[in-house]
């Protein structure tokens, strides 16, 4: 273990998409340094994120919800401070997308994937942003996108779209919140060799060592890649970072 | 979180500063054996930090724009510790004028101890990063390099030159698994430079989270861009100003 003292211990934090795979190694490695977990999405995480949180000696509370429903949050989060007492991370992680040409995109695919990615972040940020001022203390981290700064491939613009929108509204909640001592940052992962990142279903081992050859660092990303970034950002590491995106990539994108 | 970097080697330019001192020290109390190297003499403190983490110090004064002292002071650290693992490139100097009263003297002073000196000690550090083929290289800009401010402009030139030349760098270093990034930090608590007139040109409150960030917090970054944290992170800047810019 680093013998940098991350301020992680005994905190507690949210994360958004937490049965994915990106936020379901973010809330273990945030189990790791001694946070307890609220898992919040509408399929059921798997049991090995909940063991893994179990195995580091941390709480987990799963918390079925609709992050685009402003009822549904607002149940999560008196459900997370009556189990723990407190919040002091949110990781907005909750997104989909599918592909499909601006031309061809149909309005109810435009909706869903603004909702899920962007109105859920406004959302749950909004829902939780009270209780972290109440007590002068919190981080925000966001899964944001490569692609909601530079869209590289056709086929993305709606959730190219919501990404960029999430890095804005953070910087937006970044210069409101920091008065309060709360930072509010975004990741922005390249390609990662996670299911949404599968823009096909399942790309295969073929697809995944092309597009590696393609990345300077020689490989697409992996979920823990993006986790320990995240773990960065919502510790005191990063106290002086706010209104920020740290872009991982393996070089693909010097932005 | 693993950090992996105990038993690691960094050399430290600009160890006789407050960032690069502070950098230094973090790095010692993660384990690494330190090099600490700068125009001026880094003075006892680091060394006497870094060993009280138990871990071995050199430090060392050198004129970073002479490729000869450069190759010269690389070859000690070498003898001393047998190997580099880190290159932490934060010498530098900062002054004020505006571009049409600044003598040409004095510009040449800024580039070459912010900008030549991050060129020579990589160039002489890189062929023993590639031969393990492993490293991390942290470079230490400004924000300044990213957006200026009047009365800085050599300054802010040698900033942004740093920054091309760290994301050029991870260009030509990746395939020999090196990564290479770089802080850029706004105002920092003990800068003798009227900073404000950064913040008013940059329109924004930089009331910031701590109001200023301290050469700490600068280091804490410089430790995790250096450490298998970072590992798939190249060719970055990241930006530590505490909400003064967000670009």
């Amino acid at each position: 273990m680093s013998a940098m003292d991350l301020g992680l211990r005994g905190k507690v934090a949210v994360v958004t998409g937490g049965a994915g795979a990106i936020c379901g190694q973010c809330a273990r490695r945030l189990a790791e340094e001694g946070c307890d977990i609220a898992l919040v999405d509408m399929a059921p995480p798997g049991g090995a994120v909940e063991r893994a949180i179990a195995g580091s000696g941390r709480r987990t509370l799963y918390e079925r919800c609709d992050v685009t429903r402003a009822a549904d949050i607002a149940a999560m989060v008196e459900r997370v401070l009556e189990t723990f007492g407190a919040i002091d991370v949110l990781i907005n992680g909750a997104g989909t997308t599918t592909p499909g040409l601006v031309q061809d995109l149909g309005e109810a695919e435009w909706d869903r994937v603004l909702d899920i990615n962007l109105k859920g972040t406004f959302l749950c940020s909004r829902a939780v942003i009270p209780h972290m001022k109440a007590r002068r203390s919190g981080t925000i981290v966001q899964i944001a996108s490569g692609l909601g700064h530079t869209p590289t491939l056709p086929g993305i613009g709606h959730y190219a779209a919501a990404k960029a929108g999430m890095i804005a509204l953070g910087k937006a909640m970044a210069l409101e919140l920091a008065p309060h001592n709360i930072t509010v940052n975004s990741v922005a992962p390249g390609a990662v060799d996670a299911p949404l990142g599968r823009k096909d279903g399942n790309p295969g081992r073929e697809q995944r060592l092309s597009t590696g050859a393609r990345i300077p660092l020689g490989r697409v990303g992996r979920p823990d890649d993006v986790a320990k970034v995240v773990v960065f950002l919502a510790s005191s590491a990063a106290a002086a970072m706010t209104g920020q995106t740290i872009f991982i990539n393996g070089g693909a994108l010097l932005p | 979180m693993e950090l992996d970097l105990a038993g690691k080697v960094a050399v430290v330019t600009g160890g006789a500063g407050p960032i690069g001192a502070r950098a230094a020290v973090r790095l010692a109390e993660e384990g690494c054996d330190v090099a600490s190297i700068d125009f001026a003499s880094p003075g006892e403190t680091v060394e006497q930090a870094v060993s009280a983490s138990g871990r071995r110090a050199f430090c060392a004064r050198c004129d970073l724009t002479q490729p000869a002292d450069v190759a010269s002071v690389v070859r000690r650290v070498l003898d001393a510790f047998g190997r580099i693992d880190i290159l932490v490139n934060s010498a530098g100097v900062i002054s004020l004028a505006d571009i049409d009263e600044l003598d040409v003297a004095e510009w040449d002073r800024v580039i070459g101890m912010n900008l030549k000196s991050a060129f020579l000690c990589s160039r002489a550090v890189i062929p023993h990063l590639k031969s393990r083929q492993a490293g991390k290289i942290v470079n230490v800009a400004s924000a300044l390099g990213h957006t200026p401010v009047a009365a800085a402009g050599h300054y802010a030139a040698a900033a942004a030159g740093v920054i091309a030349l760290g994301r050029t760098l991870s260009l030509e270093l990746a395939s020999h698994k090196i990564n290479v990034n770089t802080v850029a930090p706004g105002l920092v608590n003990g800068d003798a430079v009227p900073w404000h007139l950064a913040f008013s040109t940059w329109g924004l409150p930089g009331a910031g989270v701590q109001g200023v960030e301290l050469p700490d917090h600068v280091a804490k970054v410089v430790v995790f861009l250096a450490s298998s944290a970072f590992e798939y992170v190249t060719g970055q800047t990241l930006f530590v100003n505490a909400g003064a810019l967000m670009p």
